[in-house]
């Protein structure tokens, strides 16, 4: 299943997926090649808004190198408060070694304001 | 004698009689192919096939295709261990460039008995792999896209292959279960030829003398429509599936690019090596 999650801004969600992506592939072990791969598109709508395509169900290997620190400060300017933040962490190293589904660590105020597939206003290449 | 074969555009390989070499379809029109991916070798002594990346630990390994036409699925279980594998890159055989996607969760995923026992490409509702360009302007001239697809969903805008950023190729525009492109000069269309859901189809989609044809299956629709489109080398999204919500869904192993026009007997050859070793029913 897919939800479109909104970001702030393109940039926001590029920066959102690329830390998500370095749970499985922290950036000290990157090759060159591997340094622009994220985990998730951001899209935009027919009006505008920018969202982040998750793939609920996709699951991923937690790296033993794995870190937070790349969407702790999105997290925080998004609302998120700092002991979520926390928690999350916790979390996450909790996890190194293991696999989690990313989209289940989603912040709930990301989730309940998610469209899916059939509500997306796709812009037109008409 | 496989000289021979090869100019009569017969069927040959190992899977005609089981002893035959396996014959590549595109060295005979090499200089008419502009792309060419391909889960299977499509040129002689070419064996480049993808990137794929195991979803174990994500790393990238390139497996190609073997003598025998395969893909290898040895290297590739080896790769890829208990998990899964996701083409990361596409290689395009003919050397020039990469249709690619680093995003994780729009990688399709390698599927080794796709169609019969023939590897493929599963696409979901975000896949895609692009480049920026197609390398070599066709400008307003003919080109010619073949494209194997089992699709396995018929819901209108699935785009099998985006030229330019302004010729988009569905298996079903409209979700009538009729092929259609939108062409930018022409606009959304449908042509009169049905795809079938979980069945694999040769899907071709050609401009010859400023007009969209289409065939599925080597049977050719009886509508056309103008195009006067200029496909630049770049300047415009290359995407083998489509992006914006209109991606294709369900399997395509194959994707080729002419630049010009076959003639008709490259044309008939070409189509009888794709049907024999994917086993299409094609006309």
């Amino acid at each position: 299943m897919i939800a479109y999650i909104k970001v702030s801004s393109q940039q926001v969600g590029k920066d959102l997926s690329y830390a998500l992506w370095s749970f499985t592939r922290p950036p000290q072990i990157r090759s060159a090649e591997e340094d622009e791969d994220d985990m998730f598109a951001v899209v935009q709508d027919a009006g505008g808004q920018w969202y982040l395509e998750v793939d609920t169900l996709l699951n991923i290997s937690v790296h033993k190198l794995a870190e937070i620190d790349g969407i702790a400060g999105i997290l925080l300017n998004a609302g998120i408060s700092q002991t979520d933040v926390d928690q999350l962490e916790a979390q996450v190293i909790a996890l190194r070694g293991q696999s989690m589904r990313p989209y289940d660590y989603f912040p709930a105020v990301f989730k309940d304001a998610a469209k899916t597939p059939e509500e997306m206003n796709w812009p037109s290449h008409a | 004698m496989p000289a021979l074969g090869l100019a009569l555009g017969l069927p040959f390989g190992r899977y005609g009689g089981g002893s035959a070499a396996y014959v590549p379809p595109l060295d005979a029109v090499t200089s008419k192919v502009l792309l060419a991916m391909s889960l299977r070798r499509l040129f002689t002594g070419n064996a480049e096939g993808i990137q794929v990346r195991e979803s174990g630990g994500s790393t990238n390994a390139d497996i190609g295709t073997l003598a025998t036409g395969d893909f290898d699925a040895t290297s590739f279980t080896t790769h890829i261990g208990a998990g899964n594998g996701f083409c990361r890159t596409a290689y395009d055989q003919k050397g020039v460039r990469y249709y690619s996607n680093t995003t994780a969760a729009n990688q399709p995923q390698v599927t080794l008995n796709a169609i019969g026992t023939r590897a493929g490409l599963t696409w979901d509702s975000t896949d895609t792999l692009a480049a920026s360009s197609i390398g070599t302007a066709i400008g307003t001239g003919d080109f010619e896209i073949w494209i194997v697809a089992k699709p396995t969903t018929l819901a209108g805008y699935k785009g099998m292959f985006l030229l330019g950023g302004i010729i988009y190729f569905y298996t079903s525009r409209a979700g009538n279960g009729k092929a259609g492109a939108y062409i930018q000069s022409s606009g959304d269309r449908d042509f009169n030829l049905a795809v079938s859901i979980n069945t694999a189809h040769l899907m071709r989609l050609y401009r010859h003398s400023g007009v969209i044809y289409c065939d599925v299956d080597g049977t050719t629709a009886p509508n056309s429509w103008a195009s006067t489109d200029n496909i630049l080398a770049s300047g415009g999204a290359h995407q083998w599936s489509c992006p914006g919500g209109e991606q294709f869904v369900g399997v395509m192993p194959e994707a080729i690019l002419i630049n010009g026009a076959l003639t008709s007997g490259e044309r008939d050859a070409l189509k009888s090596n794709i049907a024999t070793y994917y086993g299409l029913n094609v006309a």
